[in-house]
């Protein structure tokens, strides 16, 4: 039995990966349309991470088969590129005339890019499949369950 | 934008956010007094984006219109997404969702006042 990554506290990261999505995705179509030439690294790291955003929040909603393997690549993704945006932003400026969701860290958004993917991480980890478990709460368990393939973590 | 406006915004989104983190520490779900406020917010929110887009058509000001309406559409959406993301999930966790959703509100509401005050 698996939980899905959609119930309980998995409902409020939808949300806030929501919230993201949406957001990352204005911003990144505002620069695109506005002038792609004045900071091309900027601009397609804001489009790379307006899709992770995307991804992300589409699958921890749907939450199982497939869609967890998404969310895995998808939050994955997201750590690697606000630590590589957050790291270069800091020691090359340069590259970044204008902002990302990831520079600085996320210090734009209050740091909850740099957070956000550790708890996606945590909570697929914590929903993973295991035999007979007890993950997730008492509403998901009328659930109808798909196949479970082996679980893939790491 | 007038200010004030948009402060009130901010405050009763803020009393959204404050309610619902109170029924989430008493493990309650969102009720129908919390909906009623946040319908009542939403309303003001959906006059905000018509007296917006008037006032982006009227105003000399140098606004960044696609900027502008862009937060004006996204304040008008947070809140039926959320309310309908909260009330189908059956713990406490609901509320969280209004949490998230009234904090994005009065996050909208002062970047509202931000771009219109450039």
């Amino acid at each position: 039995m698996r939980a899905s990554t959609n119930q309980g506290p998995g409902r409020v990261l939808v949300a806030i990966y929501g919230v993201f999505a949406v957001s990352a995705t204005a911003r990144s179509a505002v620069q695109l349309a506005a002038d792609f030439e004045r900071a091309p690294v900027a601009y397609s790291l804001s489009a790379l991470a307006a899709l992770v955003y995307v991804l992300a929040t589409f699958a921890l909603a749907r939450g199982s088969g497939a869609a967890r393997q998404v969310a895995w690549a998808a939050v994955g993704i997201e750590l690697v590129g606000v630590l590589a945006v957050g790291t270069l932003s800091i020691l090359d400026p340069a590259l970044f005339p204008d902002e990302t969701v990831w520079s600085g860290y996320g210090a734009g958004y209050g740091y909850v890019p740099l957070v956000l993917p550790v708890v996606g991480l945590g909570w697929l980890w914590h929903t993973r499949s295991r035999g007979g478990g007890t993950a997730g709460s008492a509403g998901a368990s009328h659930r109808p369950e798909g196949t479970s393939p082996p679980s893939h973590d790491g | 934008m007038i200010p004030a406006v948009a402060y009130a915004f901010m405050l009763v989104a803020a009393v959204g956010a404050l309610w619902s983190a109170v029924l989430f520490a008493r493990d309650r779900r969102l009720n129908d007094a919390l909906v009623w406020t946040l319908a009542a917010l939403e309303v003001g929110l959906l006059l905000q984006l018509v007296a917006g887009s008037v006032a982006l058509v009227l105003t000399e000001r140098d606004v960044d219109g696609p900027l502008f309406i862009g937060y004006l559409l996204t304040a008008v959406l947070v809140l039926p997404a959320g309310v309908a993301w909260a009330a189908s999930e059956k713990t406490r966790w609901g509320v969280g969702v209004l949490f998230v959703a009234c904090i994005t509100v009065a996050a909208l509401a002062d970047r509202l006042l931000q771009v219109w005050q450039v």
